[in-house]
């Protein structure tokens, strides 16, 4: 009967433990992913290149800056 | 679900402020497409990050050119959704696609660059297509 008792209190811990790992990895993961740039944060440079070379008057500078951007938004995709 | 308007707009922006007409109901649509006898650029802007944000310098490149369409107007794809459905209503044999960028001329579809041919490529080479696109539909003998 003891026995029983024990084997009862043991699971209820685990049972506990296992909640507060749980609790704490979604915390960890919830924390990780709002402390990280958002997709639009990340793309904010790139898009402010891209707005320079549309309001550039002169060709060769919109080109320049409009190849600058497209540098900018390959490296968003492999992940530089 | 739309975006907030704050982060769309300066996207919206790119373009109004090169001199595009955005088109923001069926209506709008309707009402120059019907109307306009000159052929007019219709560029399906979008959210999309890196076809769109190449897209965009890409098309204000090609318009630093001695041939251009005479009306350039804009519909945002999941922002402005009807005014978007509308002009797409003009796209016949094409299936949806942002960014995308048509020639119109009297309700007719002349050219059509769409995403896959954005995707992957730079604004030079979307601006080159572009300016082709211009040569051949808009130009004296178009």
């Amino acid at each position: 009967m003891t026995g029983g008792r024990t084997s009862h209190i043991t699971a209820g811990r685990l049972k506990a433990l296992v909640t507060v790992l749980l609790v704490l990895l979604i915390t960890a993961g919830c924390f990780m992913r709002s402390s990280g740039p958002s997709d639009s944060e990340r793309r904010a440079p790139c898009d402010r290149l891209a707005a320079q070379a549309i309001d550039a008057d002169d060709l060769g500078e919109a080109r320049r800056l409009a190849a600058r951007a497209s540098e900018c938004y390959s490296g968003l995709q492999s992940g530089d | 679900m739309p975006y907030p308007d704050l982060l769309v707009q300066p996207m919206r922006e790119d373009l109004t402020r090169i001199g595009f007409r955005e088109l923001r109901s069926a209506d709008d649509v309707e009402a120059l497409v019907e109307n306009a006898s000159d052929p007019i650029l219709v560029v399906v802007n979008s959210v999309c990050g890196c076809a769109a944000g190449n897209m965009r310098p890409g098309v204000a490149l090609s318009l630093k050119n001695d041939v251009t369409p005479p009306v350039l107007t804009t519909v945002f794809a999941g922002q402005d959704m009807e005014a978007t459905e509308k002009v797409r209503g003009y796209f016949t044999g094409y299936a949806p696609s942002s960014p995308a960028v048509a020639l119109l001329k009297e309700g007719e579809l002349l050219y059509m660059m769409e995403r896959h041919q954005i995707e992957g490529r730079g604004p030079e080479a979307i601006a080159e297509d572009l300016k082709n696109a211009y040569a051949e539909h808009c130009g004296e003998a178009a």
